[in-house]
């Protein structure tokens, strides 16, 4: 089944929605794994989400003009012990397709306010 | 032997990445390779800075190896190559709502069959850390020691 243009899917909604979070908090580049986790906690999920669909989800995006990366300074890497980060960020062209992606979510009914309620 | 099985765990993982990433041309391959390292490793340290079960790290672990099969699959039959690989490319695209649903509902099943092998290949693994053998590690995923195998190496007691 082929998506419409300029439609995100769920996944892609919340790497973006969440790489857009993190860099609110401080954090202007994310990884692979926080940003699994950063999903995992803003929607209160079980578990991470899996190797397969977040990585291709991630080049997806990438390839769209949605992300753009960048190998970590093998350096800091080297310093920190670990294998190096491909970081990511939100590009101007992901922040206004999430903008239009919650644009077109259909808004729930709102609750009457308490206290206005009828006697 | 809890923390052997999250090394089996992940290595599984990556022979996994290597297998579906084989014949790629090698730009592709290294980043997906590299970034798979690295979320392993990240997982692995995060979970031992915080609670230190690395059993439940490897049921995490796997999980995220097991549900994400037909998204490996589908992003490699985009990148081409193996004729066998494009072929279960299409069909992981074709089944992928299936698979996930088969998966959900029989993961106790896949997990089972998964650890199964796991055990398989950590009799393996344990055998040759004790035996000392030489050479890269475990030959292969599946691999079994022989009787001659112990025989043969040296300073071996055959217990």
């Amino acid at each position: 089944m082929r998506r419409r243009p300029d439609t995100l899917l769920p996944i892609e909604a919340s790497i973006l929605a969440a790489g857009i979070d993190l860099d609110r908090d401080g954090a202007t580049t994310f990884y692979g794994f926080s940003i699994a986790k950063e999903i995992k906690e803003r929607e209160g999920a079980r578990r991470l989400t899996a190797h397969g669909t977040l990585y291709k989800a991630l080049d997806r995006m990438e390839k769209a003009g949605l992300l753009a990366s960048c190998w970590e300074d093998p350096l800091i890497a080297a310093e920190e012990g670990r294998p190096r980060r491909r970081l990511y960020e939100v590009t101007s062209a992901g922040e206004r397709a999430l903008a239009k992606a919650r644009a077109r979510r259909p808004h729930p009914t709102p609750r009457p306010a308490e206290g206005l309620a009828s006697p | 032997m809890s923390t052997l099985i999250l090394a089996r765990v992940i290595h599984m993982t990556r022979h996994w990445v290597r297998l579906y990433t084989a014949g790629l041309p090698p730009e592709i391959r290294k980043v997906r390779r590299e970034e798979l390292e690295s979320d392993l490793w990240e997982q692995e340290h995060e979970a031992a800075a915080a609670d230190g079960r690395p059993t439940k790290t490897a049921m995490q672990v796997l999980h995220r190896l097991v549900r994400g099969i037909p998204a490996d699959l589908c992003w490699r039959q985009q990148q081409g190559g193996a004729k066998l690989l494009r072929r279960a490319g299409r069909g992981a695209v074709e089944g992928t709502r299936l698979t996930t649903a088969v998966v959900a509902r029989h993961w106790v099943v896949g997990l089972v069959v998964l650890a199964l092998a796991g055990a398989f290949s950590t009799v393996g693994f344990v055998s040759q850390a004790a035996g000392g053998v030489g050479g890269s590690g475990p030959k292969c995923f599946l691999h079994l020691p022989t009787g001659d195998e112990k025989a043969t190496k040296p300073g071996a007691t055959g217990r």
